[in-house]
């Protein structure tokens, strides 16, 4: 099956984090996944080959959602832009039963939500997602068995 | 199913047209989709809602796509008086499509139809000039494209 972004999935946790329940927000119309790792040289005189040393993830998550007052979708990323509030999401790229699709699990903050209120415009907000500094770590998830399944970062095997 | 919904649309243009007419008892308004209109047998005002067709443009979001519903609507009107129509007839005739017709569908400060749509193009041949000249008939058209994203 092909891989198409108006397929992939953003689900919002409306249950607790151990025990999730995701419902999909599925007014977004644009969505970018941004993992970067941050580097360190990790160089020495036993090789005359640079080596770089992975440190710290860094995740940002850029989006586009319809703005929409009576759907709990946006009106959860417009609440948590304004406030404090960290909301837990599951960014997918396809749906959360399919084996195989993957992406990243995290309370995120919403940064940015911008609104372009041009005449001619149907209204969306543009928003950013970075991880949130709660007590819930960040987590790779990939769907397998039916279900997504978490695991840490940067993990080795 | 985009041919029920344009069905809704066009009742919904007709049901609108005819709440906000200033004067409702001497027009009438019908959604058809053919219009045989003998000129001689025109009387009063006469107003047809037509549904024109429906475009899909694409996604607008993960759950929906931009839809586009093309709405035509015709008013019709014989001149009974002797001699060509007058200027000023028709003047009338022609303010009157702009502000019950024109400026109430095309304008969306007057509301979104069916709570979500808009309209987004908007054309109109104000009036026909053979059949004006040949049939003395008021023949006025106009095309409104609605677009939803629901």
């Amino acid at each position: 099956m092909a891989s198409l972004g108006i397929l992939a999935k953003a689900y919002r946790n409306t249950a607790s984090y151990g025990t999730p329940t995701w419902v999909e927000i599925d007014k977004i119309a644009d969505l970018a996944v941004n993992p970067s790792w941050d580097e360190a040289e990790g160089g020495s005189r036993d090789s005359r080959v640079k080596k770089i040393a992975k440190t710290m993830l860094g995740i940002e998550i850029t989006g586009r959602i319809k703005v929409d007052t009576a759907d709990a979708g946006y009106i959860a990323l417009r609440d948590a832009m304004y406030t404090d509030i960290a909301i837990d999401l599951l960014i997918l790229n396809g749906a959360s039963d399919g084996n195989g699709n993957h992406g990243w699990r995290a309370d995120w903050h919403v940064f940015e939500g911008g609104e372009d209120q041009a005449m001619g415009n149907r209204l969306y907000m543009d928003f950013v997602l970075r991880v949130a500094d709660t007590a819930n770590d960040p987590k790779y998830a990939e769907v397998s068995g039916g279900a997504p399944t978490f695991t840490d970062p940067g993990a080795t095997s | 199913m985009p041919n029920a919904r344009l069905i809704e649309v066009a009742d919904a243009v007709t049901d609108r047209i005819e709440a906000t007419l200033d004067d409702p008892a001497s027009t009438t308004v019908s959604r058809e989709y053919t219009l045989d209109i003998k000129a001689a047998s025109v009387t009063g005002r006469l107003v047809y809602v037509l549904p024109g067709g429906v475009e899909n443009q694409g996604p607008a979001n993960r759950a929906t796509d931009y839809d586009h519903y093309k709405i035509g609507v015709v008013v019709v009107e014989r001149y009974t008086g002797t001699g060509p129509a007058p200027k000023e007839w028709l003047d009338a005739r022609l303010l009157w499509v702009e502000s019950q017709i024109w400026n109430r569908l095309q304008d969306v400060r007057q509301g979104l139809l069916l709570g979500c749509l808009w309209p987004q193009l908007s054309n109109w041949l104000v009036y026909d000039y053979d059949l004006l000249r040949e049939k003395k008939l008021f023949w006025s058209e106009l095309e409104i494209t609605y677009r939803e994203d629901e």
